[in-house]
């Protein structure tokens, strides 16, 4: 290895408490890279078919990247996958922060899981050096208390720690993974795995240098986006993820009272501009970065919201407001640092509450079922107290801990045309019916209904620089946000590819990076003569394997579907009428199975998968023709 | 002929075009000065900009604006990024 990937593969056994080093060869990493690539490839060589996710024989893998840790912007993130509990597919999560760059300087590109641990556990990772610890005493703690408890116990200030809550010892099918407190690998329920293994954390720390095959050409490119990160990044700097919050709902697409409407009329309390003016205390930022996006808020009585936990995201803003038709911004940003105190997806205990108050609303759910609490639209009061519950799964906190898919199914079939999700993950803060491509990508994405390797048709709507840097891919012509033409499913596969190529690399998506000067880091840090073709398949390469793995546990056709509420057209606001249409959406669907070398019922053909380097793939799955 | 003020709140990246990177700006202008004219005064290219906005109702840049009125200008967002590049 040149540079970039340490070569190394940490594997833990956790029923037997051994760990063990694997050397996958640099054959590997061209092919797989990291992340997401690489989660999927170890589950389909490790995990068996049908494993129950919060069983024993589900995988868990944490990954880097080869840029992972290289001195520029946007190398600070790593992944965490598995089969995910909340969904049956492919699942996985991703965090900013130091906690990969810090596995890498450990001397380690990922950390492989498997078995369970008879009692609780933490794994210590520094230098080479592994430990398998004792956890019994940090079980059912906070994540600011567990933090604290394992840096004393390893005695390294500097420890980076990455942990499941205690939603993610009691299972809840979408706790998530806090890395460093503020930084959250929140989707597919990876904190609800670590709960099911005993594993409550895994703390690393380094002192290697990640190697670089061509230092002086990275850190040309990481003091090319220093010196313009104004200019590039200015906004993201001022607000933020929550930036986006006003101009979304002007267009009619914020998520509104659980996708019911998609204009808000409380938005300007809860917006970034509001958000910066009132509760911002400080920002904070992820390895090598400038910008500085992450949010840290503070208040006083009578939520007395603790820092500690940093501050909401857009996707936090919208689901533990907007969605739930709360503009109490304290509220919600004592929401959000109760998800990162119990480690919960901010995303999917929005969208539970949301349809939990319209099940309220429509007496699905009474004051028995709530214990009295007044679960309405706009009790911001009644958002916080239950995300509490789920956490703690009291009442019906217990029901909503296993996803709206599953409590829909409890509840009845009144219950499920209310219940906002697809494959089971609940749906993100972007409306569909403002983006239709997007709608697209939430149907057939591998993790069920997903946002960041997804499409949004708004960027691309206008010429500007977005679609200049897509002409290097042959795409020069702009194309309306609620087209769903051939045209925008060619756009929506370049772009699926290209994004989930981030999920693999592992780099942040918030870096305008280019195409070349994507593929000029690549270059960079590993010495291999990668070209943006090469970065390119990587994602394709990830989609199919995730396609795959999914296909293995049954998944089909009839799993890439939007839920019908988007079918139907918004009742008043900006985009009153509009709503996306069934049989576009299915052409659609076949046009992206066909643009991508599937079957028309969307199964990976044997040529595509010898075409993408996954031939050793075919003899193991019954299915491919 | 007096002129009107209008306000313009202008989001994001799109404030690199503002003088001073100021968010706010109060102009006073002529009577029926439209929403793309209070653009080309404030040097906010119109291909960069994705929606604009007056009393929460989007409007095109042919919009006339009243004293009075505040002009939202916002650039084009995508996952959770309000700018452009092909990333965002």
């Amino acid at each position: 290895m040149n540079g970039g990937c340490t070569g190394k593969i940490l594997k833990v056994n956790l029923t037997e408490g051994t760990t063990s080093v694997e050397s996958p060869g640099e054959q590997f990493y061209r092919l797989y890279y990291g992340g997401r690539s690489l989660i999927a490839y170890y589950l389909l060589r490790e995990m068996k078919a049908g494993a129950d996710p919060l069983g024993p024989q589900n995988v868990l893998v944490f990954a880097a990247g080869p840029i992972t840790g290289g001195p520029f912007a946007g190398s600070g993130r790593s992944s965490v996958g598995a089969r995910s509990p909340l969904t049956g597919a492919y699942g996985d999560g991703e965090a900013g922060g130091y906690w990969g760059v810090e596995l890498k300087r450990a001397g380690f590109d990922a950390v492989v899981f498997s078995g369970r641990a008879e009692k609780p556990v933490y794994l210590w990772v520094h230098d080479g050096a592994t430990e398998i610890r004792d956890a019994s005493e940090l079980w059912g703690l906070k994540t600011a208390e567990v933090e604290e408890a394992i840096k004393a116990q390893v005695g390294e200030k500097q420890a980076r720690v990455a942990q499941c809550g205690p939603g993610g010892e009691r299972l809840v099918r979408y706790a998530c993974v806090a890395h460093d407190l503020t930084h959250f690998a929140g989707r597919g329920g990876m904190g609800a795995v670590m709960g099911s293994k005993n594993l409550r954390a895994v703390a690393v720390r380094g002192s290697q240098p990640v190697p670089m095959a061509d230092p002086d050409a990275v850190r040309e490119l990481g003091r090319w986006f220093v010196q313009r990160v104004q200019e590039l990044s200015g906004g993201m700097q001022d607000t933020g993820t929550p930036g986006v919050l006003l101009g979304l709902n002007v267009a009619g697409g914020l998520p509104t009272r659980n996708f019911r409407q998609g204009h808000f009329e409380g938005a300007d309390k809860i917006s970034g501009p509001t958000l910066r003016d009132t509760l911002l205390i400080e920002r904070e930022t992820c390895y090598a970065c400038p910008i500085r996006c992450k949010r840290v808020v503070k208040t006083g009585a009578p939520y007395h919201v603790d820092p500690v936990y940093g501050g909401p995201e857009y996707e936090s803003l919208a689901s533990l407001g907007s969605l739930c038709g709360v503009d109490d911004l304290e509220a919600v940003c004592k929401a959000n640092e109760l998800c990162g105190a119990f480690g919960l997806d901010t995303i999917s205990a929005g969208v539970a509450i949301a349809f939990a108050m319209e099940c309220y609303e429509e007496g699905i759910l009474t004051p028995a079922h709530t214990g009295g609490l007044e679960l309405s639209f706009g009790n911001g009061e009644a958002v916080v107290e239950m995300v509490r519950r789920i956490a703690h799964r009291e009442g019906l906190g217990d029901l909503l801990a296993e996803g709206v898919k599953r409590a829909s199914e409890r509840l009845g079939a009144g219950a499920r045309r209310l219940a906002m999700h697809i494959k089971g993950q609940e749906i993100p803060m972007h409306e569909p019916r403002l983006k239709h491509g997007l709608g697209l990508g939430y149907a057939v994405s591998p993790t069920g209904a997903d946002h960041c390797h997804n499409l949004h048709d708004t960027a691309y709507a206008k010429p500007g620089k977005s679609l200049q840097d897509l002409a290097a891919l042959g795409i020069l012509e702009p194309l309306a946000a609620q087209d769903l033409s051939l045209d925008k499913v060619r756009l929506y596969t370049y772009i699926t590819n290209w994004r989930t190529f981030a999920n693999c690399s592992v780099h942040c998506l918030f870096i305008p990076w280019d195409f070349e000067q994507t593929a000029q880091l690549v270059r960079g840090m590993t010495g291999w003569n990668a070209t943006v073709f090469e970065l390119m398949k990587v994602g394709e390469r990830a989609v199919n394997l995730t396609r795959c793995f999914n296909l293995r546990e049954g998944f089909n056709i009839h799993d890439d579907y939007l839920p019908d509420r988007f079918y139907q057209a918004f009742e008043s606001g900006p985009l009153q009428g509009v709503a996306v249409s069934r049989a576009a959406l299915e052409q659609a669907r076949l046009a992206f199975y066909r643009m991508s070398g599937w079957t028309d019922d969307g199964v990976p053909t044997r040529e595509k998968l010898h075409e993408l380097g996954l031939g050793w793939l075919v003899p193991s799955l019954d299915f491919i023709a | 002929m007096s002129g009107m003020v209008v306000k313009v709140r202008v989001f994001g990246i799109l404030c690199n075009y503002t003088p001073g990177r100021a968010e706010r700006h109060e102009l006073e202008v002529a009577p029926g000065t439209t929403a793309g004219q209070v653009l080309e005064l404030l040097g906010i290219p119109w291909e960069e900009v994705w929606l604009l906005s007056v009393d929460n109702r989007q409007v095109d840049e042919s919009r006339s604006l009243n004293a009075g009125d505040e002009l939202l200008v916002f650039p084009p967002v995508a996952g959770g990024r309000a700018g452009n590049g092909v990333t965002g």
